[in-house]
């Protein structure tokens, strides 16, 4: 890296570095961390329930007691519960569902090819946009972003003859600082809206929140950060990179062959074909997605099955692209893509067993109940319970400081929601729009974390090109996308709040009272 | 694997086999089959309904009739149901969550240090008994055998220098077709006895089956699996399945390190205070782990968590071991171990997916009870009354033909109980008697059928020795044994009608008159 930080700048920045670094090495992995919260667990249910802490549930007017997890019964009901607990995990079996459907479209070839079609079929003048873009897309795959698209990105900036770091930086925030963006729903809006009902029915057991309960927003965000990362690239990364002056050479990007476009053009069809079908069955009068009972699209086949079209989707239109390109020729192909992206999820699955336990013997303790209507009752007295804005933007950052150190989406929200999403309830306010606001912080530190589980990847990406960069050049690369993030979407946060639009299909921000 | 006869030339039924695993394996891969099998399932519901099959079932009296999934309705129910048909796919969670433990104790390096210990201290003559006779034990444990036992058997026969499928086949065989030849009175004698004594009680109001009411036919019965077992795995699977020439990595038989020494002392004696504190809280009637309301051994913490204790003996072992002998030095290292163990899991998850997809449309139609229920009424109505024998010969065939098709001994009896049970009745034989036959059969088809909800699980194991093994090698593999066990468990059957031998305590098999 030609550039080089101010002496004030930098020791402040090595600071901020070092400390990071030093909560993230003494910080056990997710999965001890929720094996040890358990216990905590346990121990805390043992004190608050000698303490006598007691609340009145604002809903039902009954008292909730600390349950004493410590004893005989207790013991009895952790050991016969594992297996229930694990497999009552909200997200486990709808993600490991969509992926076997993802994994299709993933291995097929599909998403990069469709990358790729989006960014060579671009002039010039569009290529930064257009990396953020796809970068945001990729997020309907599950590590393909990562994986895939940012040493891509980085190529097509070299090839392009402008810095391949700049390339790099600019998809690395599209996928990562822009985690929560997206057009097309994924994986990752599944696992949350699993996490959040999970956490909402502590206060309305009838709760339902779907995988679209923020898909408004998100499509916002992503232009929102398609434009912001634009302009950070291009105002800020690219004046202080400079010029390439290293040896890597640039690889040529293959334009797609005749195969590739076969594949996506059968592609298209079977995936236009599989929407005609869906509306035929929803849109027309006693379609075959309606419920007699319900007949609107909310109350739908369609909405109440969405993993399965999730699936569905993933499935054909990798099938469609697989056989259109000869990526897959017989159906041993087609399973080996699903085994081997069911085995990028191996931690995933380690940690929901833990996380699982701790969830479980929190919901028994009515720990986080109690300490949902204590919080909502401090903001009561506090006079704040009519600041959306205030409080939401503090979410915002709460949550920003504590992806710092906990990079994984789903840890973070298990921790999270259990307190915030009740609490906000009692308030007034949506699960809806409490996971809208945690979104926003957990995209925007992702990228300058060195503790997010991607990071030493991308950091090798950059090494090809630049065999000195360390950590603190990906950080420092990468922080102006995340304060710009941080600012433009905390913004549009507040602007969300303040129009009172819907997050989703049927996703306000308050309550019906 | 060695299909071409080698030196003996092959006998008539080797070559049989031959054929059966071509045929078998020249199917498409499992999870495709589970694909179509679900496919026919639904056409053939369609056909059945639209014929307007029916039976009344025998213990309800309801009509009960095939239900048509080629329906709206038929395919909103598929379309909703696809994650909970996943996870309520019993092997799904408790082999995840037991494999979470023993991985430890895998990736620790006890299980390999552990295996050469015993491979070369025990005299091998003795292996294969001891794996049939484990296995048959094992299911006191409900299936616990399946997850923990199959996988270990192939390991050792591997590090033996025999062929691993050998230890697999002959473990499996113990499990699944000794299904209900046991020592101890567990789950599953409960199960039955309720449903036999229900169905007694249409005959004789007062009677009932008492939950041991065919141990001393069980207790018998070890025997003969375990000899029978022991005789196809060295006379007929052995020489089947020849040397093992595939490239799975060998324990290498070389004298335990110093290091490994000590790692299995402190294995062994963290074994050790774990089931002394097992003992503790299982002998006394206060123990911590007697369930106080039922202080039955099967009713206990101990056996209704028994996957928790598995994931300990799993764990806390392998943990020590691990530190002792210096393989585990941090926590990394541990959650290391549990996710290269679900790692190796995908490909089971991913036939778990679409098994667990075809089981529950084949419930969903009744089309499993239609044929229990109709096949039964034909063997009322074959005229062997006056045969005893031949008439339990039947039952016991019938059953296991059923058994292809409904795997779950107690949904199979709920069904045939109420038909059989006061047929006999009738004719002056005890219910204890009829279920005894029943349970033979029950068992001995369950290792040569798809359907069975473990055979997945058992076929992920041996592609982990040979990645190209489909269903027909595991079909082909077993069914010796099935045949074995089917002949060698009618003649004990034989025997003890012959002999008038009670089947279990109070439980003579003639009715007092």
């Amino acid at each position: 890296m030609r550039s080089s930080l101010g002496a004030a700048e930098r020791s402040l920045f090595q600071r901020f570095l070092t400390v990071i670094e030093r909560i993230g090495n003494t910080l056990p992995n997710p999965s001890t961390l929720f094996a040890l919260l358990a216990g905590l667990i346990v121990l805390l249910s043992w004190v608050f329930s000698k303490m006598g802490v007691t609340a009145i549930h604002p809903v039902t007017g009954q008292e909730i007691v600390v349950v004493n997890l410590l004893n005989l019964e207790g013991l009895h009901r952790m050991i016969t519960s594992v297996v229930p607990n694990f497999i009552g995990f909200p997200p486990l079996g709808t993600v490991l569902a969509c992926l076997v459907g993802i994994a299709v479209a993933e291995r097929s070839g599909l998403i990069t090819a469709a990358l790729r079609l989006i960014v060579l079929a671009a002039p010039p003048r569009w290529l930064t946009p257009l990396v953020i873009f796809g970068g945001i897309l990729s997020h309907s795959g599950a590590d393909v972003g990562y994986v895939l698209f940012i040493p891509l990105g980085a190529a097509m900036f070299h090839a392009a003859g402008r810095h391949p770091l700049a390339g790099l930086a600019a998809a690395f925030a599209g996928v990562s600082g822009g985690f929560s963006a997206n057009i097309v729903l994924g994986t990752i809006d599944v696992l949350l809206a699993g996490i959040t009902q999970a956490a909402a029915v502590v206060v309305d057991p009838s709760a339902v929140i779907h995988a679209t309960a923020n898909w408004y927003f998100l499509i916002a965000a992503s232009v929102l950060v398609t434009a912001v990362g634009t302009w950070v690239t291009e105002r800020i990364i690219e004046p202080r990179l400079g010029g390439y002056s290293g040896d890597a050479r640039p690889e040529e990007i293959k334009p797609l062959d005749a195969l590739e476009k076969r594949g996506l053009w059968t592609s298209a069809l079977a995936t236009l074909g599989l929407t005609a079908l869906i509306l035929w069955g929803t849109m027309t009068q006693d379609g075959f997605l309606l419920d007699p009972k319900n007949p609107t699209l909310l109350g739908s086949y369609f909405i109440r099955g969405l993993i399965f079209f999730i699936f569905l989707y993933g499935l054909v239109a990798g099938l469609a692209y697989g056989i259109g390109a000869r990526t897959l020729r017989n159906d041993n192909d087609v399973i080996r893509g699903m085994d081997s992206s069911i085995a990028t999820m191996a931690s995933y699955i380690v940690m929901a067993f833990f996380a699982a336990q701790f969830l479980a013997y929190f919901n028994w303790t009515n720990l986080g109940t109690i300490m949902a209507v204590k919080g909502a009752g401090l903001i009561q007295s506090l006079n704040l319970q009519n600041q959306p804005v205030l409080l939401m933007v503090t979410l915002v950052f709460f949550t920003a400081a504590v992806n710092l150190v906990i990079g994984s989406a789903s840890a973070k929200w298990t921790l999270l929601a259990p307190i915030f999403v009740p609490m906000f309830m009692l308030l007034g306010y949506t699960p809806e729009l409490v996971q809208a606001s945690y979104r926003v912080g957990d995209s925007c530190t992702n990228i300058i974390t060195p503790l997010m589980p991607y990071f030493p990847l991308i950091l090798t990406f950059a090494v090809r090109y630049v065999p000195k960069a360390g950590i603190g050049t990906l950080i420092a690369l990468m922080m102006p996308y995340s304060i710009a993030f941080m600012i433009a979407w905390t913004l549009m946060l507040v602007g969300w709040i303040l129009l009172g639009l819907p997050l989703g299909p049927g996703a306000g921000l308050r309550l019906p009272v | 694997m060695s299909n071409e006869p080698v030196a003996a030339p092959a006998s008539a039924f080797q070559r049989f086999l031959t054929l059966v695993e071509r045929a078998g394996n020249a199917l498409p891969h499992p999870a495709t089959l589970f694909v179509a099998l679900a496919a026919i399932v639904v056409l053939a519901s369609g056909v059945f309904s639209a014929l307007g099959v029916a039976v009344t079932h025998p213990a309800t009296g309801q009509t009960v009739g095939a239900v048509n999934l080629m329906s709206v309705e038929g395919v909103q129910r598929m379309i909703t149901e696809l994650v909970r048909n996943f996870l309520a796919y019993p092997p799904l969670g408790i082999s995840l969550a037991c494999l979470i433990g023993i991985g430890i104790a895998e990736h620790s390096g006890l299980i390999g240090a552990a295996l050469r210990l015993v491979v070369l201290a025990s005299p091998t003559k003795l292996i294969t008994p001891m794996v049939v006779f484990a296995g048959v034990i094992s299911n006191a444990g409900s299936e616990v055998g399946y997850v923990l036992l199959t996988p270990l058997a192939a390991a050792l026969y591997h590090t033996l220098g025999r062929h691993p499928l050998l230890g697999l086949a002959a473990a499996f065989a113990g499990v699944s077709g000794g299904y209900s030849a046991n020592l101890l009175v567990g789950t599953i004698d409960a199960l039955l006895a309720g449903l036999s004594t229900a169905a007694a009680q249409i005959v004789d109001p007062e009677y009932t089956v008492a939950t041991y009411g065919n141990y001393y036919f069980m207790a018998a019965s070890v025997v003969i699996v375990t000899v029978a077992g022991t005789f196809v795995t060295e006379k007929i699977a052995a020489p089947r399945l020849g040397e093992y020439h595939g490239n799975a990595p060998r324990e290498e038989l070389r004298p335990l390190a110093p290091a490994e020494k000590r790692g299995l002392w402190a294995a062994a004696l963290t074994a050790l205070a774990l089931t002394g504190i097992v003992l503790w809280g299982l002998l006394p009637a206060e123990g911590f782990l007697v369930n106080p309301q039922r202080p039955d051994f099967k009713d206990s913490a101990f056996m209704v968590g028994l996957v928790t204790f598995i994931f300990l003996y799993g764990l806390l072992p392998g943990l020590a071991y691990g530190v002792a002998a210096g393989t585990i030095k941090n926590d990394h290292d541990v959650m290391g171990g549990m996710i290269a163990t679900m790692r190796s899991m995908a490909a089971f998850i991913v036939l778990a997916f679409f098994a667990a997809q075809f089981i529950e449309y084949f419930k969903w139609t009744n089309l499993g009870i239609i044929t229990a229920v109709s096949g039964a009424e034909l063997i009322q109505r074959l005229g062997l009354q006056q045969m005893p024998i031949l008439l339990m010969i039947a039952v016991v065939l019938f059953a296991g033909a059923v058994n292809i098709l409904i795997s779950s001994a107690s949904a199979k009896w709920a069904l045939l109980a109420p038909v059989f049970i006061p047929m006999f009745m009738l004719l002056g034989y005890s219910p204890e008697l009829v279920q005894g036959a029943f349970r033979v059969g029950d068992s001995v088809t369950n290792i040569i059928t798809p359907l069975m909800s473990y055979f997945p699980l058992i076929l992920t194991f041996i592609n982990k020795y040979d990645p190209k093994a489909g269903i027909g090698t595991l079909i082909a593999t077993m069914l010796p044994y099935s045949i074995a066990f089917t002949i060698a468990w009618i003649l004990l059957l034989v025997v003890w009608i012959t002999f008038g031998i009670p089947m279990g305590p109070d439980a003579p098999l003639f009715l007092a008159r």
